[in-house]
């Protein structure tokens, strides 16, 4: 196997962590709705009319795209609307900790007590890179979940 | 299959997921019992009848400070310290069983009632212990939307008595993001005046 940045096994991994964060992140805002909302209009930067909006439909499809993305299906598409969360994710930060908010982030736990702080941009600018990598090198769709269940060998 | 049209792919699959997603969101959203309203309303009125108060947005908390309304931060006095709306009162949630009877005292017997008392809050400007503080508006605020203990505040302000309290949603980071008037050690921006007359001027 060769050890490059098109390497099929390291991709996967991309693609399981940047999956795999997105659909954990998901989870507890499709169970909180009304927390997540709160949560988005404490950053001030989207009219207060559409926090819901955005709240009922955003972690749909940060699981839809997660899911998606590690098993293989329409690779670049989901790494596509990964990378640009996250570009978006980051903007918001930034703009918030620019402005002093004192907020929660609203990421995983949309109850959580810590307030934002520089950390997160870095965390949020790992993922990004992920999305990033994958929509750069991952040139095709793989399906190495599918082919371990049915033991044949796709890569 | 020509290179333009591989590439215009990868956008169209990305819009097919996020639509496809959005509106399992949506249904999701309609048939479970505490699904929201696509469109938010904030809340107008905390309680009904003569106790209700009514919940204000920024706009309006802008236009109560220029005309000269009495604003009651009730964070805790370290956040308090650090930056608050000029000219706010601190009375923090959990020191109002001792402060409320003070403001009640100093502001409408007045400094007259007894010189040995401390007023808590020499920030206030005296037109405030002259015009009744009970008569006049107060408006508590905390730490976000999210926080709770302007809404618990503001009914144990009404409970005691003062006429016209109100709650603003969104409180001290709407606040600071709009670049109102504020004070405090850390640099923020600078307390001026607010512009319209009659308005409270920070000491």
């Amino acid at each position: 196997m060769r050890m490059n940045a098109r390497n099929p096994y390291w991709l996967f991994l991309l693609r399981l962590a940047l999956g795999g964060v997105f659909i954990v992140a998901s989870l507890d805002k499709i169970a909180h709705p009304a927390a997540f909302a709160l949560a988005i209009r404490n950053y001030q930067i989207l009219p207060n009319a559409v926090s819901n909006l955005f709240a009922i439909t955003l972690p749909w499809i940060e699981l839809a795209a997660g899911v998606l993305l590690i098993l293989g299906v329409k690779c670049r598409s989901n790494a596509v609307i990964l990378s640009g969360l996250m570009l978006v994710f980051n903007v918001a930060l930034l703009l918030a900790l620019a402005r002093g908010l004192n907020i929660n982030c609203g990421c995983f736990d949309v109850d959580a007590k810590e307030a934002i702080n520089g950390w997160y941009i870095l965390r949020d600018l790992s993922l990004l890179a992920i999305g990033v990598l994958l929509l750069a090198f991952e040139q095709q769709d793989r399906f190495p979940l599918i082919a371990w269940a049915l033991k044949k060998e796709s890569l | 299959m020509s290179g333009t049209f591989h590439l215009l792919k990868i956008p169209f699959w990305a819009a097919v997921v996020v639509f496809a997603a959005a509106s399992v969101g949506i249904l999701v959203n309609a048939v479970r019992s505490e699904g929201l309203d696509l469109v938010y309303h904030p809340p107008q009125m905390i309680g009904t009848g003569d106790s209700a108060i009514p919940v204000i947005q920024i706009d309006e908390a802008k236009k109560l400070f220029d005309q000269g309304a009495v604003f009651i931060d009730a964070r805790a006095g370290n956040q308090y310290e650090q930056g608050h709306i000029c000219c706010a009162v601190s009375v923090p949630l959990q020191d109002a069983d001792r402060l409320i009877p003070d403001l009640q005292q100093c502001g409408l017997e007045a400094l007259s009632a007894s010189k040995s008392t401390p007023c808590p809050t020499d920030h206030v400007i005296p037109d405030i212990q002259q015009r009744g503080l009970r008569e006049r508006t107060l408006v508590t605020y905390c730490d976000g939307e999210a926080c709770s203990q302007s809404e618990s505040l503001a009914k144990r302000l009404k409970a005691a008595g003062f006429r016209d309290v109100r709650v603003f949603q969104g409180g001290w980071p709407f606040w600071l993001a709009s670049r109102y008037p504020v004070k405090g050690s850390d640099p923020l921006v600078p307390c001026e005046p607010a512009a319209s007359p009659g308005a409270m001027i920070c000491e």
